[in-house]
């Protein structure tokens, strides 16, 4: 990383490009929703666009790569936990629930 | 000599390797809400597993209408906020002060339009007492609303501060604490928004 890239940024347009990319992520999972109801293909891209919106509030807003280790570590932990989850569940959420009886 | 601050790639201050945003404080609280939405997304997965039909099902008996739009105002208040913090680092007080407006102004949309979802919930139906996915549906998206709700209040606090020309390119730990605060919160509602909104 150069010296600039370590800094807090000033600028205001890398911003404005992080909304305009959640905006649309945000519209594209809705219309994926709609258009995929029921289908067993929905999953994976909805989880991969939380993933993706998350990771733009994180690099953009929170300006994730400049924290300290644990910060760092903290945010990308919390960020990737849902859509593993989420895709694990798919995967394995019969036999989890056959094993562990509510 | 005129040059606008945006235009500067960097703040000219001492470069900073391994930054803590805002203060200690924060970060200790962002943790703790971390965890805790953590286990309650546990909650989520385990009632997921056990009742996938019931989950498949949920999402169409939700107003899609009211989380796209708590979404866009959430994402668009971050925004708003994070174009606070990266203006007052540039030394451009007055810009900052219209951003967190802005910010604070989109905020307020959100237990704004909850109200009014919660209110169509209630005359379709949706309550306490309709099953397990409405259920999960209300214990998470109210915690959120009531973790947003104390985004909001640091919100009106940092306003307060910020009228009174608390901050400056020199300090503002608190005005970056608060923005923390609310990416953070934005974050868990990027995850619950498909949760309950978008898979069926």
């Amino acid at each position: 990383m150069s010296q600039q890239d370590q800094s807090p940024s000033t600028r205001l347009r890398p911003l404005f490009i992080a909304w305009a990319g959640l905006v649309l992520l945000t519209l594209l999972s809705v219309a994926l929703g709609e258009w995929m109801r029921g289908a067993q293909g929905l999953l994976l891209p909805v989880a991969s666009i939380i993933w993706l919106k998350a990771w733009l509030v994180a690099r953009y807003f929170l300006e994730a790569p400049l924290c300290t280790t644990f910060i760092r570590r903290l945010i990308w932990t919390f960020i990737a936990f849902a859509p593993i989850a989420l895709v694990l569940t798919d995967l394995f959420g019969r036999q989890f629930a056959a094993t562990f009886q509510l | 000599m005129d040059r606008a601050p945006e235009e500067d790639a960097v703040v000219q201050s001492p470069t900073v390797s391994g930054r803590i945003p805002g203060n200690r404080g924060i970060w200790v609280g962002i943790s703790c809400i971390f965890v805790e939405f953590a286990v309650l997304f546990t909650v989520y997965f385990v009632a997921r597993a056990h009742f996938p039909e019931a989950f498949h099902a949920g999402a169409e008996r939700l107003s899609r209408l009211s989380g796209t739009a708590i979404t866009l105002l959430m994402i668009s208040s971050s925004f708003c906020i994070a174009a606070s913090v990266a203006t007052i680092r540039g030394g451009r007080a007055h810009a900052s002060l219209k951003w967190l407006i802005a910010g604070i102004v989109l905020a307020f949309g959100y237990p704004l339009i909850k109200y009014f979802e919660i209110r169509w919930n209630l005359a379709h139906g949706v309550d306490a007492q309709a099953g397990v996915f409405v259920g999960a549906y209300y214990y998470l998206t109210l915690n959120h609303l009531v973790h947003a709700s104390w985004g909001i209040l640091g919100m009106l606090w940092v306003l307060a501060r910020h009228v009174t020309g608390a901050y400056s390119a020199d300090e503002y730990s608190g005005l970056e604490a608060l923005a923390s605060y609310w990416h953070a919160t934005d974050i868990i509602w990027l995850v619950i928004f498909p949760f309950f909104y978008v898979l069926a």
